[in-house]
């Protein structure tokens, strides 16, 4: 299990890497379209084809691996960011205010998730400039996917609050925000990390649904969810099996990423 | 009585959370509606013939809409009147289009989500009482690869085989689904009475149906609530790669053409459909916990 665990750490290495360096290793922007090679099979020159406009597949793929890589980690902070502060509150607080507060939780975690998705993406410009629907893609996602380690943060929270060296720690008159950053927050981090990590390809799968919906990140720019749009011409998808290039690439990605944060789970229980 | 009581408590509590529930998503999407670029911004601002005080009199009549609570108070309003809007990209009334298209979804959610359950079921039931490695090999696989696949992607592929929406829908509710149950069923089956009653010369399968199954059965009814919501996240993109006329279709189509009264009511309906589900398989999992108690 060790051995898997590092193995997929290694290929989430280079896939990042990858990521990172597509501007360095794409033989062709990814926008330049070569109308006179459009549809093209696999070649020397476009080692994955072109696409009805004549674009380079393979510069597409790696610059669509930067988009959904990249992005996802922060939609990832920004949920996690939330669900931390909300927890921590619903935990320091007690009575009607706790309640009330878990009551509210529970309420937005009950709404279907993508639809809520959907329509805040809905009531925003469709046509918008395709770096700010990158953004906005990403904020819906890390604003709406916070709820469901509010709970468990919050319990977490109130349990390190009874215990003995917090008690202590009050009583020699530490500050509140001392105690909240210094003694509350090393018990929160296990839990945090592992949300982080679990999340993360929750949210590439749900920006490549919402991409081949047409609702996520905008043309020209690639992800990988626009770049599996593709296959929804059946016929097409059948007599160019090189079109399930970006699809391999993102069950391997995200499966890989399910290893590493069932892994790190499993560390944070026996710790 | 008993029974009566839980069925009563539950009912109660599932109003109360509908009340809650369905009115604060009103309030958000109004929210969102008047800080949503274009919001003040008519047609009739676009006629020449129009002088500019009107206009600008169009402009403020816009901007004094901006209140959500107003605007989610007379929505509401409308709703329990049964009037429902109108759609602004079918140009037909939001009550018509749900009723022609509601059986489509219903159907697929119940068939795809219970095909998912019963699966998971029936795979966790046999490896976990015949211990049978390939199978579990065999579903570990399968369970592996098809959670690292977005569920769009799981739909395209069961259009190529020229499958349904609720066969879609059952391969991306199995292995989130059998994960569970597998852990669930394992654990019931390592109890010191199943293995008790094993040693005794006892039949696994009937070891396994009289002392290990009655144990897991409140979590296994709960499983369902978790299958009926990956289910409803799940139909969405389903419905749209597989081209099916349903509800989620229509609400994929409303978010491309900004139809927001659609929109908004197929969220409404959908977010409705959930809430009632969680407390039918609380209710469930309660009595059958009682029952074996």
């Amino acid at each position: 299990m060790k051995a898997a665990r590092l193995g997929c750490l290694l290929f989430l290495a280079l896939a990042y890497a990858v990521a990172a360096g597509a501007s360095l290793l794409a033989a062709h922007p990814y926008e330049r379209q070569d109308r006179e090679r459009a549809a093209e099979p696999p070649s020397l020159s476009y080692p994955l084809g072109t696409d009805e406009l004549g674009r380079d597949r393979l510069s597409r793929l790696l610059y669509g691996t930067r988009t959904s890589l990249l992005l996802a980690p922060a939609a990832t902070l920004l949920a996690t960011s939330i669900a931390a502060a909300v927890g921590t509150l619903a935990g320091c607080t007690r009575g009607a205010l706790q309640r009330s507060v878990l009551y509210l939780v529970d309420t937005v975690s009950g709404t279907p998730w993508f639809l809520a998705l959907l329509l805040a993406r809905a009531l925003l410009p469709l046509n918008v400039d395709a770096a700010l629907s990158v953004a906005t893609t990403f904020l819906l996602l890390g604003a709406l996917g916070w709820p469901h380690a509010v709970r468990l943060v919050a319990a977490r929270t109130t349990a390190a609050m009874r215990s003995t060296f917090y008690i202590q720690a009050r009583a020699c008159g530490v500050r509140p925000l001392r105690l909240l950053s210094v003694h509350v927050a090393a018990r929160l981090r296990p839990v945090l990390a592992a949300h982080f990590w679990s999340t993360m390809p929750v949210f590439i799968l749900a920006e490549a649904n919402l991409s081949v919906l047409g609702l996520g990140v905008s043309e020209p720019l690639p992800s990988l969810g626009n770049l599996i749009a593709e296959f929804r011409d059946c016929q097409i998808a059948l007599a160019s099996p090189w079109l399930l290039a970006p699809a391999l690439l993102l069950v391997a990605v995200v499966g890989a990423l399910q290893v590493v944060s069932r892994g790190l789970n499993q560390s944070y229980d026996c710790a | 009585m008993r029974l009566a009581r839980i069925a009563l408590a539950s009912a109660w509590s599932l109003a109360g959370r509908l009340a809650v529930r369905l009115p604060l998503i009103v309030l958000a999407a109004s929210a969102l509606l008047c800080v949503a670029p274009g919001f003040d911004s008519d047609e009739k601002m676009l006629d020449t013939r129009l002088s500019s005080t009107t206009i600008a009199g169009i402009r403020d009549a816009r901007e004094r809409q901006r209140d959500p609570l107003r605007m989610s108070a007379e929505y509401l309003g409308r709703v329990v009147r049964g009037d429902l809007g109108t759609s602004a990209t079918l140009g037909a009334p939001v009550a018509q289009l749900a009723r022609d298209r509601w059986s489509v979804t219903a159907r697929a959610l119940v068939f795809g989500a219970g095909a998912g359950w019963l699966t998971a079921l029936a795979a966790a039931a046999l490896i976990a009482a015949f211990r049978l490695r390939t199978l579990r090999f065999g579903a570990a696989a399968a369970t592996t690869l098809l959670i690292c696949m977005p569920s769009s992607l799981v739909g395209l592929f069961v259009a190529l085989l020229n499958g349904s929406v609720a066969w879609a829908l059952a391969a991306v509710v199995f292995p989130r689904v059998y994960q569970y149950m597998d852990r669930v069923l394992t654990q019931a089956c390592s109890a010191a009475h199943v293995k008790m009653a094993q040693a005794t010369g006892i039949p696994p399968l009937r070891a396994f149906a009289r002392a290990a199954m009655p144990a897991a059965l409140p979590e296994l009814v709960a499983v369902a609530g978790i299958a009926a919501n990956l289910g409803l996240a799940a139909i969405v993109p389903l419905e749209a790669v597989c081209g099916a006329p349903g509800l989620a279709e229509l609400a994929w189509k409303s978010a491309l053409g900004r139809d927001i009264p659609v929109l908004l009511f197929v969220t409404l309906a959908l977010a409705a459909a959930a809430t009632t589900v969680n407390a039918v398989v609380d209710t469930a999992s309660a009595s059958v916990r009682w029952r074996h108690a």
